[in-house]
């Protein structure tokens, strides 16, 4: 399997799903360079906005990703409003985790879209990624040691960013 | 400065010439990057084995 973000991001778009990439992901979209093999998006849980998510995972054969390997199961709108928390996913392009409860202080879809920044993928691919400030503020309150480690580098990420928007 | 430090980190350790390198791309050049960077590292994992140490004749 082939990761392949931008075409998650396509098929996401092309269903009229809404959402915010959170994580690494979208760490690499302000200009990190730390790798990243899976995709957080935090989706409107909205009941539209579900079923427009349940099409698109459909359309990338998603499964729920478990230690074991993947399980099908049917992934229809009413069983994603009953994930309180995440569900990650493995999918024909990559693993997918979508994350309603992200650490920090914000909360849900509407406040982390608030700050959040646009960035064109690619021609006609534009996606809402969650602003570095948040990213760093979620990492640091998960508090977990591969969130941890990564904080040097974001917050030096961060610095330059605002050192260059001020040149 | 330690002889070992490398002069383009700053006071947390990361290499700020590598940043301001990948900041010098676009997001999509960034992404496309990143995509590949991350398939080779799962190609390698998938491909990779490790071998007796050659016998040196």
């Amino acid at each position: 399997m082939t990761f392949d973000p931008v075409g998650i991001c396509r098929i996401m778009n092309d269903e009229g799903v809404r959402y915010v990439v959170l994580g690494g992901f979208a760490a690499i979209v302000h200009g990190s360079s730390l790798p990243t093999e899976d995709i957080d998006l935090l989706p409107s849980r909205d009941d539209k906005n579900l079923e427009c998510l349940a099409r698109a995972l459909n359309r990338l054969n998603a499964a729920i990703r478990t230690s074991d390997g993947p399980v099908h199961t049917t992934l229809d709108a009413g069983f994603i409003k009953n994930m309180p928390n995440m569900l990650n996913l493995t999918t024909d392009l990559g693993d997918v985790d979508l994350v309603f409860s992200p650490a920090g202080p914000l909360i849900g879809y509407e406040q982390w879209n608030e700050n959040a920044v646009f960035a064109q993928l690619e021609p006609g691919l534009i996606i809402a990624v969650a602003s570095i400030d948040d990213v760093i503020e979620s990492k640091t309150k998960a508090n977990r040691p591969k969130d941890l480690r990564t904080l040097p580098y974001l917050e030096s990420l961060r610095d330059e960013l605002r050192h260059q928007s001020e040149e | 400065m330690d002889s070992w430090q490398n002069p383009n980190e700053d006071s947390r350790g990361v290499d700020i010439s590598q940043i301001r390198s990948q900041l010098r791309m676009s997001v999509e050049e960034r992404v496309s990057h990143m995509v590949v960077v991350a398939n080779t590292f799962r190609k390698i994992r998938e491909s990779v084995q490790i071998v007796d140490r050659p016998i040196v004749r």
